[in-house]
């Protein structure tokens, strides 16, 4: 039973940009992936093909109106409307498929590909209506995302040099910067931030521009030369505008060296509940008496759900891409809490798990952002627990 | 600094983009609110020092401190990587006290507002020739001004009792008008702007409306708003508002010549006081912006809606027919029509207009009382409620 829409062509995708979704609508994200775990509990993971990150859109229109309530429920039904058959050569017939739409979402998400496979439509009183609608993401590739892993990249990363205070050059041989007034700069051989305070420069490989540094408590002097991930190569699945966000662009350093991956250093809530569930094996000989087994080296590996409540955009949206560039499989570095884990003692190893340290590292298979309020985001993210090596 | 007497703040209404009036207002109260959430972090009030100096290595070595002295730290667990500051966190002051254990104490020494890339800070102490162990320096305690986000939408309330000193009862103040005749559907749900004093609102709304009526007293009557959006203070915005007609003669209802028409049906035929009243439900619709809105997204309401309506009424008399509800199974019917006169003097040529307004209630009877006390006669009263849009 189709919607009676006179106003509008209901398959005109424009209809869904005169309407927005209200707040409280969510993203999910989760990876398709395959794991192997070995005997120290060890695991190898392994997206099941380049479309392998899914991204799903529960959107929420609350009191629209009747004839807006057309218009929407009007373009979702018409996805499915049913067309004449047009029999060709080749044995197909060529009107079957569910044509994606484009969409854009809110923020920090750009346009992409979905379809609308769920809508429920809500009568609450003359003229009010409420659709809540589920969009899936289509066939998007990880390939579209260019994001620098621990090490400097120069294909996609960018080396420039201060020539004079507020003058900086670009080393690279092809890549632009794109630096604005969102970004940080690291030293590169410390740990010393340097926020850019003029607007968006770009600056061309091989040219020059000039760029004001907010120097903060440091001296006025520059940096001889640094790296950034701001590049004109950069690029997300999802994400738009990902040059707005900065990271420490180094191997992060730990221990006289430095680690092969990069850290997650977001802080979630200071309210946490920590579920341990040991991996353990137990007899089956008998029903009533049974023996348990420690199972693995590392029996104790955490399987943490964590929030992340009241970012602002820039936090929200820095969260989500490094999430993203990790692709729900690639491990990283995170310091949970200040009393997690325990470092292991080389002389006392009781109690402790082979792969002990102060350091923890997780892989995040699944996160949902919730837009809660303007500047006001909400992520949940499953992280878990996986072994350095 | 001054106080402004009740004549400085007139109150002036109008629909959105038509002309207003001054309100012959007895008092006005205008108060906007808006829910916050406080940010809390993971270990957001703990100091961990990783190292002193800018991280350039990660091995913790104990330093003497110096008397007086400023110096830099890296933050983080001891071996690293470092961890920025929590975000959750609007400003550190100079010279916040960190208190670690044993008794030993660090000041800030320069306000700080942490932005996620602080992984460095400079820090002070007063006192020399002590130091912290690995241990005391991963506990540091301190007390920042934490942030608050907003959580909701800017909202509030404007409440006014008046003189419906006109003929006219201004569609703002008429949750059944319409400002424009010619609106399809006829559900008015135009905004409402104007200013209170200096201070001027552009989104609010209609909730309720009454006015009571008893013999030989001046009938006021109340109205209630819901404010959205922020207020803003345009100085000298009502210097010159003396010159409008709020102070030319006015005329006000009064109980001696209006009429209460349908009461004698009720078996009541001395009615010697009312109550009528008009309420609405509105739900408010916030879009959540994308990448493409306009900053005003998200702040002010898209759409406030008018759901379910109701007028009461109520009527106090000398008797009133007590089968009532016997008869009126599923509902008696009640028809009500007030004429709201003022009281006509002849000579009173600048502003007499006998009859102000004309309102009825075609409701059913919700309920009834009768009541006699020794000092009195018996005194009857019913309660009409109808249900309108």
């Amino acid at each position: 039973m189709d919607i009676n829409n006179t106003r509008h062509d209901n398959s005109d995708y424009n209809l869904l940009y005169n309407l927005l979704p209200g707040f409280g609508s969510s993203a999910s994200f989760s990876s398709l992936s395959e794991s192997i775990t070995f005997g120290d509990n060890r695991s190898q993971r392994m997206l099941k093909g380049i479309n392998g990150l899914q991204m799903t859109l529960n959107l929420n229109y609350n009191n629209i109106k009747d004839d807006e309530t057309n218009d929407l429920i009007g373009f979702l039904q018409s996805q499915f409307y049913y067309d004449p058959q047009n029999y060709s050569n080749n044995g197909s017939f060529t009107n079957k498929r569910i044509e994606p739409f484009d969409y854009q979402p809110f923020y920090p998400y750009k346009l992409n590909k979905f379809t609308c496979l769920s809508y429920n439509h809500n009568k609450s009183y003359y003229n009010n209506n409420s659709i809540s609608a589920t969009f899936q993401s289509v066939s998007n590739s990880i390939l579209s995302s260019v994001e620098p892993g621990v090490e400097f990249n120069s294909d996609i990363s960018s080396e420039f040099d201060f020539v004079s205070p507020g003058s900086i050059e670009n080393n690279s041989t092809s890549l632009s910067i794109s630096l604005n007034d969102k970004n940080y700069i690291y030293d590169p051989n410390n740990y010393i931030s340097k926020k850019v305070s003029s607007t968006l420069q770009t600056i061309n490989a091989g040219g020059s521009s000039n760029i004001s540094i907010n120097h903060g408590f440091f001296n006025e002097s520059f940096f001889s030369t640094a790296k950034t991930q701001h590049t004109n190569m950069r690029n997300s699945i999802y994400i738009d505008s990902p040059n707005d966000c900065s990271y420490y662009p180094y191997a992060p350093k730990h221990n006289n060296s430095t680690l092969n991956c990069r850290m997650f250093d977001f802080r979630p809530n200071n309210q946490i509940s920590i579920n341990n569930t040991p991996k353990y094996k137990s007899s089956n000989a008998s029903d009533v008496y049974k023996k348990f087994n420690k199972y693995g080296f590392n029996a104790n590996l955490s399987n943490l759900s964590l929030t992340f409540d009241t970012r602002s955009d820039i936090e929200a949206k820095r969260i989500l891409l490094f999430l993203e560039s990790h692709l729900g499989y690639k491990k990283f570095a995170f310091h949970f809490q200040s009393d997690y884990p325990k470092k292991i003692e080389p002389n006392n190893s009781r109690g402790k798990t082979p792969n002990g340290s102060r350091l923890a590292y997780f892989y995040c298979p699944e996160w949902q952002h919730n837009f809660i309020y303007k500047d006001n985001h909400s992520i949940q993210a499953t992280f878990i627990e996986c072994l350095p090596y | 600094m001054k106080f402004l007497p009740y004549e400085d703040v007139p109150l002036y209404l109008a629909v959105n983009g038509k002309d207003g009036e001054y309100i012959f207002a007895e008092n006005a109260t205008l108060s906007v609110n808006q829910p916050l959430s406080i940010s809390r972090q993971i270990d957001d009030n703990i100091l961990q020092i990783c190292e002193y100096g800018f991280g350039v290595d990660m091995n913790y070595t104990a330093t003497n401190f110096t008397e007086n002295s400023d110096f830099f730290v890296t933050l983080g667990p001891t071996d690293g990587p470092p961890r920025p500051l929590a975000t959750s966190i609007r400003k550190i002051e100079k010279d916040s006290k960190i208190t670690f254990p044993n008794g030993k104490h660090l000041y800030f020494s320069e306000d700080i507002y942490p932005d996620g890339h602080n992984y460095v800070i400079p820090l002070h102490a007063k006192s020399g020739n002590w130091n912290l162990t690995e241990g005391e320096a991963q506990s540091g305690y301190f007390e920042p001004l934490y942030k608050y986000v907003s959580s909701g939408p800017v909202e509030g309330k404007l409440n006014v009792n008046f003189y419906p000193n006109t003929g006219n009862l201004h569609n703002f103040f008429n949750i059944t008008g319409l400002s424009d005749p010619n609106a399809y559907p006829p559900v008015d749900e135009e905004r409402v702007t104007g200013f209170l004093g200096d201070f001027t609102f552009d989104n609010i709304y209609l909730t309720s409306f009454s006015f009571s009526l008893s013999p030989n007293a001046i009938s006021q009557a109340t109205a209630s708003f819901n404010v959205y959006g922020a207020l803003n203070h345009i100085d000298g915005l009502t210097d010159n508002y003396f010159s409008s007609n709020l102070y030319d003669q006015q005329s006000v209802p009064h109980g001696q010549n209006s009429e209460i028409i349908g009461t004698t049906d009720l078996d009541m035929d001395y009615p010697i006081s009312f109550n009528y009243s008009m309420n609405v439900d509105r739900a408010v619709r916030y879009e959540a912006p994308n990448i493409n809105s306009d900053s005003t997204v998200g702040l002010v309401p898209q759409r406030v809606s008018k759901k379910s309506s109701n007028i009461s009424l109520s009527v106090e008399g000398e008797y009133i027919n007590p089968d009532i509800l016997s008869d009126g199974f599923n509902g008696k019917e009640a028809n009500i029509k007030i004429i709201l006169k003022d009281l006509n003097y002849q000579g009173f040529e600048d502003n007499s207009n006998n009859i102000l307004n004309t309102f009825t209630c075609s409701g059913v009877i919700t309920s009834q009382s009768l009541s006699v006390g020794s000092n009195g006669y018996l005194n009857g009263s019913i309660n009409i409620s109808q249900s309108i849009q």
